[in-house]
């Protein structure tokens, strides 16, 4: 039993009163045999199932609860946001009540007591769905992989053990844009994944559209990189480039070609001009906005993962004070 | 209203307010015997409490207790000049998320309540993390030492030759041709004109065993962990506004420097109602176990000033806080002077603040005065 160190555990809600009494009761039996101080977080995203009323003898009856209830529905990465800032605690779990086990997160706070840093919990057992979506999936991971410089793992959802260390760069970041999924892993770092199966909680259904997964997906890339934009102003570029050729074969054309079609040459002009400006304004226009995107980001920097300082004794290097001029 | 000619009035509480509720009624020509049930004065209430001397600062949502608090904090500060602990900074700090106001109303607030607040220096501002803190100020509260309260008290009660009995309880009131007959826990019974009870949390002692109606009021297990701050926070006060934080002040009687935190200095809280009926909040502390919070206190105000995870404990403060059902609602914190509705000879008073102790005198004059 660890005296010393104090654990918060993140549970957001969504219509979930079912689940609420089983889950807690099992989070602080578990807890409760590994740690002295420990605190449940949980955090209501608007429910309207009871979850409120059902919370309430909870509260008389365990220790360490703590109840937050959002003013609306915000979403589940917000409602994680949410207790993650309010979270004490020196190691802050996240869980998604649902599918994770509550059994292996002594081990996943261990293994993040060692390494520091993030410990992701990586789903062995994801129910694999159609081909083309496995392949869509595939893609876009190793495309973030490439452009956003985060190593998405398929089976990583909000299963996570972060340090206070962590904690406190993600609490810098006070942008909208809150895939925390993609954040964690641009926060820098040390970051290891736990391999865990998950343990669907019955009579809840965890499933989610493609169309919700497509929209999320755009969203993500939208807000973490410019390389879409990038590949606009090339495309624009290229674009003012071949219509400035086209130009020319056309003016090339009117002086070589005895017959051409009345007004050809001069209706060819005209479009190939005005494409030319038109490529040419969306390829600045595209690194202008990037350039906005990056400006808007209220993140720092960069973050500091650890300060030494040479540890030179002063008497081995001030020899004397004494100076040989007045004047230097 | 109660007969002029008795002119004895027996005060149950030797805290602060019951000695110098006694000096009072002296200045007016009343004969007042204290009686405090354990063996010295200022051992309860009085001496177990953040040593706070209210600036109107700390309740930014009551605007009649900040005034209050304002208006008497001068009074208190020159009343009792040698009790006075000021030579430390005092900070107050609003935090991000979720603070009750903002650092812009409380700034409001207390331009309108009269309390002065100067804009951190740098050297401040770095020992809070930004990501959490909103602003920080300099403010001016002052900390009292009670032990050089109490020497005071008793030179004062001595030189009025007010009698004090020690180790001795008032268990009951009952209704007498003086105004009140007042039994004592020695088996004495004194007939006075007045029953001022001032015990603090033990009010409903005092009612249960008289067979007067119960008060009701809220009473709490609170610690406050006594700790040794780190060198670079030395000289330093902070109070977080205005939610779920910490606050940590000089507890100059034992030269160290009190931590609490809204959410783990209450370890439990239980009634006093007629529904639940009467109990005696002092066998329930003793009952009570007693972990300390002070793990829990840290991890959370060191988020806002990592510094304090250098504080070393030395020991806790356990006691029982007793609060008005009524403050529940409004966060404000007046006092209770309430005349029995039985026994209209017996006064309760009950205040949770030190320097509240004049709006007390003020309500004593209107009392005697019709009378």
């Amino acid at each position: 039993m660890d005296p010393n160190t104090v654990i918060s555990i993140v549970v957001p809600l969504d219509q979930d009163s079912a689940l609420l009494e089983s889950l807690v009761t099992g989070l602080d039996e578990t807890l409760g045999s590994s740690f002295r101080f420990f605190e449940i977080v949980l955090v209501d995203d608007g429910s309207t199932d009871g979850t409120t009323t059902a919370v309430q003898p909870l509260l008389k009856r365990i220790q360490r609860i703590r109840y937050l209830r959002l003013s609306r529905r915000f979403g589940r990465d917000v409602a994680i946001s949410a207790g993650i800032e309010s979270a004490i605690g020196d190691y802050v779990v996240t869980l998604d009540p649902r599918t994770d086990p509550v059994s292996i997160i002594p081990a996943m706070i261990e293994a993040c007591r060692k390494s520091g840093g993030i410990v992701h919990g990586v789903a062995d057992n994801v129910p694999s769905r159609s081909f083309l979506r496995e392949r869509i999936g595939h893609f876009f991971r190793s495309y973030c992989r490439k452009h956003l410089g985060v190593d998405l793992q398929r089976g990583a959802a909000d299963f996570r053990v972060m340090s206070r260390q962590a904690v406190n760069a993600l609490l810098q970041i006070r942008e909208q844009s809150r895939y925390l999924r993609v954040l964690t892993l641009t926060l820098g770092y040390h970051h290891e994944f736990f391999h865990y199966t998950l343990e669907p909680r019955p009579g809840t259904d965890s499933s989610r559209s493609w169309r919700g997964e497509t929209a999320t997906a755009i969203d993500l890339l939208a807000a973490n990189t410019r390389h879409p934009l990038r590949v606009v102003t090339v495309a624009g570029l290229l674009g003012a480039f071949l219509n400035l050729i086209y130009a020319v074969y056309v003016v090339a054309i009117y002086f070589l070609k005895p017959t051409v079609a009345a007004g050809w040459t001069t209706l060819s002009l005209q479009l190939s001009g005005m494409f030319f400006f038109v490529c040419l304004i969306l390829a600045v226009l595209s690194e202008y906005v990037g350039t906005i995107l990056g400006e808007v980001r209220s993140r720092p920097l960069y973050f500091i993962a650890q300060e030494s300082n040479s540890s030179v004794l002063l008497e081995d290097t001030v020899q004397s004070s004494i100076v040989k001029e007045s004047i230097g | 209203m109660h007969s002029p000619d008795n002119r004895t009035v027996v005060i149950a509480g030797g805290g602060f307010f019951g000695c110098t509720i006694a000096l009072m009624f002296h200045r007016r020509g009343w004969t007042p015997v204290i009686v405090e049930d354990a063996d010295d004065l200022l051992t309860q209430a009085s001496r177990v409490n953040q040593a706070r001397v209210h600036g109107g600062y700390h309740y930014p949502r009551s605007l009649l207790t900040a005034y209050r608090s304002r208006h008497n904090y001068e009074r208190f500060r020159s009343h009792y000049r040698e009790a006075i602990v000021d030579d430390f900074t005092k900070i107050y700090a609003v935090g991000r998320f979720f603070s009750k106001v903002t650092a812009s109303q409380f700034e409001v607030f207390m331009k309108r309540v009269g309390a002065p607040l100067k804009d951190a220096p740098a050297s401040i501002r770095k020992l809070f993390n930004p990501a959490l803190t909103e602003k920080t100020w300099i403010a001016q509260e002052c900390a009292f030492d009670f032990s050089i309260l109490r020497e005071r008290l008793r030179r004062e009660l001595a030189g009025a030759g007010i009698e004090v009995r020690l180790s001795t309880r008032v268990e009951a009131a009952s209704p007498h041709a003086d105004g009140a007959l007042a039994r004592l826990s020695d088996g004495t019974e004194i007939p006075c004109g007045l029953v001022i009870n001032a015990t603090y949390a033990g009010l409903n002692r005092l009612t249960s065993g008289s067979g007067l109606p119960l008060i009701p009021l809220k009473h709490e297990l609170t610690e406050m962990a006594l700790v040794e701050l780190p060198p670079e926070l030395e000289g330093l006060s902070v109070t977080m506004m205005c939610g779920p934080f910490f606050s940590f002040m000089p507890y100059p009687a034992r030269k160290l420097t009190t931590l609490s935190h809204v959410r783990y200095t209450p370890h439990a809280q239980w009634h006093e109602n007629p529904q639940t009926g009467a109990s005696d909040p002092y066998q329930r502390f003793a009952s009570m176990p007693k972990n300390s919070n002070f793990e829990l206190m840290v991890a959370d105000a060191s988020r806002y000033m990592p510094a304090l995870r250098g504080a070393v404990q030395k020991d806790s403060l356990w006691t029982v806080k007793t609060l008005l059902p009524l403050s529940e609602i409004d966060d404000g914190r007046p006092i209770l002077f309430q005349r029995d509705s039985q026994l209209p000879t017996v006064i309760h008073v009950m205040g949770g603040k030190i320097d509240n102790i004049f709006d007390v005198e003020d309500e004593l004059d209107s009392l005697l005065g019709n009378g």
